[in-house]
């Protein structure tokens, strides 16, 4: 009777990432404006444009779902697979050391973009964060940064563009790392690009050692995404992500 | 439990891996209102403690049915359903998901997990109104007359059971689900009794509705009351709760949506119950919209989809978002419910289909069959006091009725799992 079989496991907050969609993805219904009013500044959050918040602008609709679709595909049949192995061969201690090591290296960009933003308080955590964790906590293999009261900050490129007043431009779909904006995507080339110039893994010294720590990267970044392709069961969950990933990037920056 | 390692750890103490876990908390549910209930859920300090990692699969079937899949819909495909087994020999639990949910949901993970905990396998099937099944195991693709799609389910049970590895022990079975599928599987329980194929040992059904039809109005008037300017006052609706997010963030901390996210903002910005409201009104109709948009692009009945319109797999849905949300359950049933069991050869009276999703219709069989239990609550707002009633005296000691709780909102509660573990664990009588 059976044909193909995927495992997956139970993991709690899933649920609640996916609630909070639902919650604000129950409003997805609009008479739909395509944009933006054209007299409203680029920076202003969507939320607050027309006082719509659920009209995004989305030109390039038929080129995004179908990137869209092509993530859903690769998720389901390489990705997800990959994390089900990884998820069986590594015990559950090992996967939060390497989500906390990626999570360290990711704090070079936060503390970046919170200096960037001449934000002190955030760059001031994120700096602790990252000099406890990387030395007391094992090269970032442990937290105990989080254990004594500094939460991690969430700050990127694009947060920074967005910050300083550039729109986020058309919603923008992107091969394996899924929901973005224009802005967003340049953000993301530009935090890539300081870690590469960065080199703190000294991977130049090492080219091998590039094949490992992509691969993990990718494994661990899926691993730590609970989001599933097509689990809200709606016909219109490529609507209802794109105005969950537009509303709270737009939320980020005013943060 | 994470954050007491790391504590351990910065503060440099040697650690012992498997320290006490802290035990959930086992007091009343601590939200009083059954709106609020209904969106918060179970705060985490009150949540059951369920075995992690289980061995889930996500299988897929062949389709039950001969159907061409619209590109728009297809998505849907294949027919899933989610399994959990015991290496040696157990019960099978059948659970039947809620209004629109397909098997991947959530709380059929949570109710997997309570089960197998219990000692049973679990399989989790998506709810007749979700466009999977509608796609792959309806042969009415339009959701909502409750003996077909009860048949449906039936025979997707048997494909189930037949689609179990050879390894897999199943030494009897057993039913539950919630909400609109704990209404289901009421019926399909009185059904077996019948067809006697399964013999189901233990019936629960979670929060079901007593009247499907009462029901559904209460969660349109809901919104009809609540949400301000209709389906048209919803960008305003988001805006203001983006505002709310914002102000609960000013104070400097990262935003962050974390597991009790929802439970904090309840507590610290007590938000208008009307707002509450509107947001169960509106969790209902994405529910309602995906699965009139789905029955009206399966069966071409021009309800939302003009009929000439053939929506390719990348064409935008935006025009017809609006048109789905509009949808109340009255007008799908006006719409495309009683019209399409009233075509090409059918007919069925519109009183006929109310009257088949009520429990009352199987009342004196509920209240015979020591089997079959219920857990719900007084404020749960599909229920009316005369539904909450009939439950009571039908169901008698085998009703669990809690005062507080909303609907399915102390699902996960330590509390409601332990008494569901204990329902399916007790000696048959």
């Amino acid at each position: 009777m059976n044909n193909r079989v995927t495992r997956m496991y139970a993991r709690p907050q899933c649920a609640f990432i996916l609630f909070v969609c639902l919650w604000l993805g129950g409003c997805a219904s609009t008479p739909v404006p395509q944009t933006v009013s054209d007299d409203t500044p680029d920076d202003v959050p969507v939320a607050q444009t027309t006082a719509n918040a659920l009209a995004i602008h989305d030109p390039w609709e038929g080129f995004n779902r179908r990137v869209y679709r092509f993530n859903a595909l690769a998720d389901r049949y390489v990705l997800m697979p990959v994390v089900q192995v990884y998820r069986t061969v590594t015990p559950g201690f090992a996967r939060t050391g390497v989500q906390n090591f990626f999570s360290n290296l990711g704090e070079i960009n936060t503390f970046a973009n919170s200096v960037l933003q001449a934000k002190p308080t955030s760059s001031a955590v994120t700096l602790s964060r990252f000099a406890l964790n990387t030395t007391v906590g094992l090269a970032g293999l442990f937290d105990p940064a989080t254990a004594i009261g500094l939460e991690q900050r969430n700050e990127d490129f694009g947060q920074t563009l967005g910050h300083y007043g550039v729109g986020a431009g058309p919603y923008l779909v992107l091969p394996f790392f899924g929901p973005s904006s224009l802005r967003d995507s340049i953000g993301l080339a530009g935090d890539q690009g300081l870690i590469f110039a960065l080199d703190p893994l000294q991977l130049d010294e090492h080219p091998w050692a590039r094949v490992p720590y992509w691969g993990l990267y990718a494994i661990n970044t899926r691993d730590s995404v609970s989001f599933r392709y097509y689990q809200t069961g709606s016909p219109f969950e490529y609507t209802l992500v794109r105005l969950v990933y537009m509303n709270y990037r737009a939320l980020l920056i005013e943060e | 439990m994470l954050s007491f390692l790391r504590a351990c750890l910065a503060l440099g103490m040697p650690l012992v891996a498997f320290v006490a876990v802290a035990q959930p908390d086992t007091g009343p549910y601590p939200i009083d209102d059954g709106l609020a209930a209904t969106v918060v859920g179970t705060p985490a300090k009150y949540k059951a403690e369920l075995p992690q990692n289980l061995d889930f699969e996500v299988r897929s079937l062949k389709p039950l049915v001969e159907r061409e899949t619209p590109d728009t819909l297809r998505y849907a495909r294949p027919l899933q359903y989610l399994r959990v087994t015991q290496d040696g020999p157990a019960p099978l639990a059948f659970v039947i998901a809620g209004t629109g949910a397909s098997a991947l949901s959530s709380k059929c993970i949570m109710l997997s997990s309570a089960l197998y905990a219990a000692g049973y396998s679990v399989v989790c099937l998506p709810s007749p109104t979700s466009v999977i099944f509608m796609l792959g195991a309806a042969k009415y693709p339009v959701p909502g007359r409750m003996t077909t799609d009860v048949r449906d389910l039936y025979k997707l049970m048997q494909v189930v059971r037949d689609d179990l590895d050879s390894e897999t022990n199943v030494t009897g079975y057993a039913l539950t689900g919630w909400s609109l599928g704990a209404t289901e599987a009421a019926f399909i329980a009185r059904h077996d009794v019948d067809a006697g194929v399964f013999n189901f040992s233990r019936v629960l059904l979670l929060n079901p509705a007593v009247d499907v039809w009462a029901s559904v109005q209460r969660m349109d008037q809901l919104l009809a009351e609540n949400l301000e300017g209709g389906i048209d006052g919803i960008p305003a609706f988001v805006a203001r709760g983006l505002g709310g997010l914002k102000q609960l963030y000013s104070s400097g901390d990262p935003l962050r949506f974390n597991e009790d996210f929802l439970y904090r903002a309840y507590q610290t910005k007590s938000p208008q119950r009307g707002d509450i409201a509107a947001i169960v009104g509106l969790a209902f109709r994405l529910s309602l919209a995906n699965m009139a948009f789905g029955a009206d692009v399966i069966t071409h009945s021009d309800v939302i989809v003009p009929e000439n319109v053939e929506l390719g797999p990348y064409d935008s849905l935006d025009p017809y978002i609006h048109r789905s949300f509009e949808m109340s359950f009255d007008n799908y049933f006006e719409r495309l419910l009683a019209p399409y069991w009233n075509r090409d050869g059918r007919h069925v009276s519109r009183e006929q289909l109310i009257a088949e999703a009520d429990l009352r219709q199987i009342g004196s069989y509920l209240a015979a069959n020591q089997d079959i239990g219920v857990f719900t609550s007084e404020d749960d707002p599909i229920l009316s006091t005369d539904e909450i009633t009939f439950l009571r005296t039908t169901f008698g000691e085998r009703a669990r009725i809690r005062p507080h709780g909303g609907h399915m909102g102390n699902l996960a509660s330590a509390n409601t799992v332990a008494a569901l573990q204990q329902f399916f664990s007790r000696p048959a009588p």
